[in-house]
């Protein structure tokens, strides 16, 4: 294999339960250990992955530099150790830089998954802690980036973000990536085929029993179970709510005000009728 | 300008340094002259070790930063500097003294550690860890209780038994937070970069002249929320070795300079003759419950 396999999403998308379901298929459909298994679909934005590769520490750098060294550093990761990773990047090209800090020619794959905005609101707001309010604004504001330093050090580097609509269509409409789009709620509502399909595409064991064995061992009771009890070392600082908080869809029908629903759909509705969600 | 003492080398610079001390050594010719003036983007038969860094057969480095600058390090000990307009100060230094400081031990077949170090009880300790583990938030509250800054970021071993860290300079690089949290005010502090959070403390009392034996070395790592927190020493060393070779300040210059072997002579050397500990703590765990402990451990 060469080449990044990348597991992209928007925050809060259901990015970290594709990972726990590689993890434990990876594993042979075997229960998960979240604060250790999840390593094995790293973060790609990871500071120490990120300073290792480019040779130069980013707390040292400005975001227009970091910004152009991210390609570099990709091909190198590409390069010296390809593999699935998981990213929040957006598939734009960020202020300063010249090409997306991933460029197409370092991703051998990528799966995309995307989630009504109307429930990533309301988890981006849990999760950020953010009210539901700023957590519309975000989405909708087109230089959100993650990462970025300020009083203290970051364990991801800066990744542009962009807008939720931006992010979307920056990844679906790319038309040099071999990729594969998946809707959360799809996921939710037949587990079993959009994960066989996940597996066929990352070229792992999509034979149904061992598919179900592992969508059995990260189920969400199982990953907010082992949360409850153990802690999960990538739940926000800020966070008010746990991680594995309700793993559903249409949340927002009852948790978001009718204006922030509105606002929401105002704002990103084009891109969300392209989706399927009214 | 009177020239500055680093690592033991004395340097003579276009740029003003003040984070060395004075050179009151021989009247030998400098080791390592820093000037001004231009430098091409790119080495003649240069090849890209990482995306802002050449080296050529000779073994000249060339390290690119966008906004701070060009900086051409060859190995006589002629270093150039291009800065780009609107470079600060600080900023061309924090390059200088670190990167091009970290290319020249590697050009010079010394073993650069990625580490913070401070003395105690008359040798230097090194904490080593990935930016962000605490490295200089240690130094800096060893620093208060009046243990001398030994090194920042790029802590230099001498070459030979038994092994000795050559001091570069009294200066840690801290960000808001940990000056904040030692109860310190970044007031008055030049900016690791600009617009950064981040600051430079220098305690120009604190620093040292000579060669200090290495008495240990700490590994700063996060200790999974389950597990618990404390000082382990490490026993078997090949994997010290492989620790310490993660450890290393960018090791694929020495790579490139075919130094591999003298950096593995180096590690190995460390392995068998200084104590090294994995210290787990909490990501945010207070820094000033693990002096004592740290001092204990040095002492044992």
């Amino acid at each position: 294999m060469s080449g990044l396999r990348l597991i992209a999403s928007y925050p809060k998308s259901g990015n970290t339960w594709l990972r726990a379901f590689l993890a434990s298929h990876l594993r042979g459909g075997q229960p998960i250990d979240l604060n250790a298994d999840l390593a094995r679909i790293g973060t790609l934005t990871s500071r120490s992955l990120q300073d290792l590769h480019a040779g130069l520490e980013h707390a040292d750098l400005m975001p227009p530099e970091v910004a152009l060294l991210r390609p570099l550093t990709s091909r190198r990761i590409a390069q010296e150790q390809p593999g699935l990773y998981k990213t929040h990047d957006s598939n734009l090209v960020p202020p300063g830089a010249g090409e997306p800090a991933i460029p197409a020619d370092a991703i051998d794959r990528a799966v995309y998954i995307v989630r009504d905005p109307r429930d990533v609101a309301i988890s981006a707001a849990h999760h950020f802690g953010w009210s539901l309010a700023v957590s519309v604004d975000r989405m909708a504001d087109a230089s959100f980036r993650l990462g970025h330093s300020s009083t203290r050090l970051n364990v991801n580097v800066e990744q542009w973000v962009s807008s939720w609509s931006a992010h979307v269509e920056s990844w679906l409409d790319a038309g040099d990536l071999h990729l594969l789009p998946l809707r959360y709620e799809d996921l939710l509502a037949d587990p079993l085929e959009g994960f066989t399909q996940l597996c066929r595409f990352l070229e792992l064991d999509d034979t149904r029993p061992a598919v179900g064995r592992s969508l059995e061992a990260c189920s969400f009771s199982a990953l907010a179970g082992q949360e409850t009890r153990t802690g999960f070392r990538e739940r926000y600082h800020a966070s008010t709510a746990p991680f594995f908080r309700a793993g559903g869809a249409g949340g927002w029908r009852t948790a978001l005000a009718p204006e922030l629903a509105e606002r929401l759909v105002a704002e990103q509705g084009r891109v969300m009728a392209r989706l399927g969600y009214r | 300008m009177t020239d500055g003492l680093l690592c033991g080398w004395r340097v003579r610079s276009a740029i003003a340094l003040p984070e060395l001390l004075e050179w009151q050594g021989d009247d030998r010719p400098p080791d390592l002259t820093v000037r001004l003036g231009e430098v091409d983007e790119s080495l003649p038969q240069g090849r890209a070790i990482s995306p802002f860094l050449q080296i050529d057969s000779t073994g000249a480095g060339l390290l690119q930063v966008p906004m701070v600058g060009r900086f051409l390090v060859r190995q006589s000990g002629d270093i150039t500097v291009a800065p780009q307009p609107g470079a600060s100060d600080a900023e061309i230094r924090l390059f200088l003294l670190g990167s091009v400081l970290g290319m020249v031990c590697h050009q010079r077949g010394l073993l650069p550690l990625h580490a913070s170090s401070v003395v105690i009880d008359g040798g230097a300790v090194a904490f080593c860890g990935h930016s962000g583990m605490g490295k200089s938030t240690l130094a800096l509250r060893f620093a208060r209780r009046g243990h001398a800054v030994v090194s920042d970021d790029v802590c230099v071993l001498d070459n030979g038994a038994p092994a000795r860290v050559r001091p570069s300079f009294p200066r840690l690089k801290l960000w808001r937070d940990a000056i904040e949290d030692a109860a310190l005010s970044p007031e008055g502090l030049e900016r690791n970069r600009r617009g950064q959070e981040k600051f430079h403390f220098l305690e120009p009392e604190a620093g040292v002249r000579d060669p200090l034996p290495l008495r240990a070395i700490f590994l700063l790592r996060r200790a999974s929320l389950d597990a618990k927190e404390g000082i382990e020493r490490l026993s078997a060393p090949l994997d010290i070795v492989a620790a310490l070779e993660a450890e290393t300040f960018r090791p694929e210059i020495g790579r490139a300079l075919g130094a591999e072997r003298s950096l593995f002579q180096a590690r190995a050397l460390l392995a068998s003759t200084v104590p090294v500990y994995q210290l787990r703590r909490q990501p945010d765990a207070p820094p000033e419950r693990w002096l004592d402990a740290i001092v204990a451990t040095v002492r044992e």
